[in-house]
């Protein structure tokens, strides 16, 4: 299990985000709300995008395995950084010897032929053992930058090779259409593979320019004899809230209510304890956020595979 | 000593569901609290520690709503309870209740419903079907929203060819015998069974059928009366709005969890909710003509299950909230 925070719209000091509210990214890493069971340890990296910076298309990237909490760097920078969008991810592993924890593994991922970057909340079911099949999916300048032992980096892969173009303007379309085609992959490969379990794909992309985010489970609901325990049994949340920025207004961490709704954080759970201005999207649905004059516009779909 | 006068006002209210004598316990077990115009009762986001019948005045229900300022939703009076969703699904109020006038409520705790349901079960069981009617209300009143909505939305419509297969999908019973031994020991070890003795399960299994359901096999039609009930063993389920050939998906159903037919406590046949499988699925299926065996034969079995019942409805009525938010935010399935 992993958290993941993305945001979109004005201008916002990542602390705000990542440190102040009660239930502030940083803290899911060690105490979260959702799915406690399992601590959010293995790692955490930030991918975020700023008009005013150098080659603004391409975001500013950190990512560390160490732990976040006692990272002075990472406290430091984001009490200096302001970008309009950006997606962090907190890795969680079960505690076992067989995982991996490295710099590789850690999300969001960002190739560099692309400024589309991608963290993945959940776990493909056996993915060793189909994973070899989906190389014809992924195109051949992706293929070479896998570096890490995650499934997620496999899914990036495929979603790249399925986008018009690495770089560009995406119509909403695009965006949905890439999603869908990787879920259906990743649907064929398994079934080629005889692989029927639970195994939840809560994806966020995003280039800075939109966020799209997936609450969806293949097989939902059929677990194995082994995963009666497992974190990934369960459905990953998926929340979002908006409006006209985010802060601390009428002492509570909110988002301002306006007309304008200029600004939306997606998010695995709320940055607050009180979830009330947050709603909760539905299972097997996606949602894409983009702005458009200035304003936030929603698009969710379900997703029928 | 009984105060006669809050007797009168709960006997007006409850007379269908409770005798004198449940509601003179009602009373004597429970205390009464007053509220002053613009005192906040039960406030959203926070945890209700009891659920609230209203004995006199009338209260607003209001909401933060997402990107919104605070809204004015409806405003209730005697008889209606409060808080039942916080209480009933260990949820935060959706809604803040203030006082609209003079009020006095009578707060049912967490307490009482344990006496209830370990010396008087019935008493419990009369006063979730009056709680049970309460949330159909308020799902037919959103669901008729939603209705509104999508006759005139641009949402994408259901494709002929699907929604024929739909309707030809069917489950299948399970007889082999090894498979439903499989598929019934799973089920026995679901919390929802926590506190069932082994022979009140086995009598519940007697009245079910093993199914072994397709994806997209719809359980429950559009317009179906058909009180029945189903658990989730493997798989999964969606809850639906289906109108004008457009589907809103509400939520979705998975292992562990009963999920009911709104005719299972109300039976207007003007609005009823879909639930279709969205993966191959096993459940177990307790027809209509078992319900009613049970409720006539096995009170206690069926007390049992008619809490997990109202646990369902109240699910219910948590996600055509939701979906009615949405349609307001999302351009959704366009």
């Amino acid at each position: 299990m992993c958290r993941i925070l993305s945001y979109l719209g004005k201008p916002i000091l990542i602390e705000e985000l990542l440190y102040k509210p009660d239930n502030s990214f940083i803290k899911q890493s060690y105490h979260p709300k959702y799915m406690p069971h399992l601590l959010n340890l293995a790692g955490f990296g930030i991918a975020a995008w700023d008009h005013l910076s150098h080659e603004p298309k391409r975001p500013y990237l950190y990512k560390t395995p160490q732990l976040p909490f006692y990272d002075e760097n990472l406290r430091n920078l984001a009490s200096k950084i302001s970008p309009h969008c950006l997606l962090a991810h907190l890795r969680g592993v079960t505690y076992s010897d067989k995982q991996i924890v490295s710099l590789q593994n850690v999300h969001p991922f960002l190739f560099s032929e692309t400024n589309v970057a991608l963290a993945h909340n959940g776990a493909l079911y056996d993915f060793d053992l189909m994973k070899y099949d989906l190389l014809e999916y992924i195109h051949p300048d992706y293929k070479k930058n896998i570096h890490g032992t995650t499934d997620s980096e496999w899914i990036y892969s495929i979603y790249l090779s399925h986008l018009p173009n690495p770089l560009g303007n995406y119509e909403t379309s695009d965006i949905i259409n890439a999603i869908l085609e990787t879920l259906k992959i990743l649907q064929r490969v398994r079934h080629k593979n005889n692989i029927a379990i639970n195994s939840p794909v809560n994806l966020f992309i995003t280039n800075g320019e939109f966020i799209a985010a997936t609450r969806f489970v293949l097989d939902y609901g059929w677990q194995s004899t082994d995963q009666q325990a497992s974190p990934h049994f369960s459905y990953h949340s998926l929340w979002y809230t908006y409006g006209e920025s985010y802060g601390f207004y009428d002492n509570e961490y909110k988002m301002k209510g306006s007309k304008t709704k200029s600004s939306i954080i997606i998010a695995s759970e709320p940055l607050t304890e009180d979830t009330t201005t947050w709603i909760e999207v539905p299972e097997y649905t996606l949602i894409v956020a983009k702005l458009e004059n200035g304003e936030v516009k929603i698009t969710s779909q379900d997703i029928n595979l | 000593m009984i105060n006669t006068e809050i007797y009168k006002c709960l006997q007006h209210d409850l007379n269908s569901y409770l005798s004198s004598q449940e509601l003179e316990m009602l009373i004597s077990h429970n205390k009464i609290f007053s509220y002053a115009p613009g005192q906040m009762i039960l406030q959203q986001g926070k945890y209700s520690q009891g659920i609230y019948l209203i004995i006199r005045g009338t209260v607003m229900v209001t909401a933060k709503l997402l990107g919104e300022g605070t809204s004015h939703l409806e405003t209730l009076e005697h008889g209606c309870f409060l808080g039942e969703a916080s209480f009933i699904e260990n949820i935060p109020c959706p809604t803040s209740m203030i006082a609209n006038t003079d009020v006095e409520c009578i707060v049912l705790t967490k307490t009482y419903f344990e006496f209830l349901a370990t010396y008087h079960p019935e008493v419990k069981y009369h006063l979730f079907t009056a709680i049970a009617k309460q949330v159909c209300g308020r799902i037919r009143r959103v669901h008729n929203k939603i209705i509104n909505f999508m006759t005139t939305s641009e949402m994408t419509t259901r494709p002929l060819f699907g929604e024929i297969i739909q309707s030809l999908t069917k489950p299948s019973e399970i007889t082999n015998k090894e498979e439903r031994a499989t598929e019934l020991n799973q089920l026995k070890q679901f919390m929802i069974f926590h506190n069932y003795e082994k022979a009140e399960i086995l009598e519940l299994l007697n009245h079910s059928i093993l199914l072994k359901a397709p994806k997209n096999c719809t359980l429950i039609h559009k317009g179906e009366i058909n009180a029945s009930s189903y658990i989730v063993i493997h798989g999964a389920v969606q809850s639906s709005i289906v109108h004008a050939n457009k589907v809103a998906k509400l939520s979705v159903i998975g292992p562990a969890t009963l999920f009911t037919s709104i005719a299972c406590a109300d039976t207007d046949s003007s609005y009823t909710i879909t639930f279709t499988t969205c993966e191959q699925s096993i459940l177990l299926k307790i027809p209509e003509t078992d319900l009613n065996f049970i409720k006539e034969n096995h009170a206690f079995i069926w007390y049992k299950l008619f809490d997990l019942i109202c646990i369902s409805l109240v699910a219910l009525e948590k996600s055509v909230d939701k979906l009615d938010i949405r349609l307001n935010i999302e351009t959704y399935n366009r």
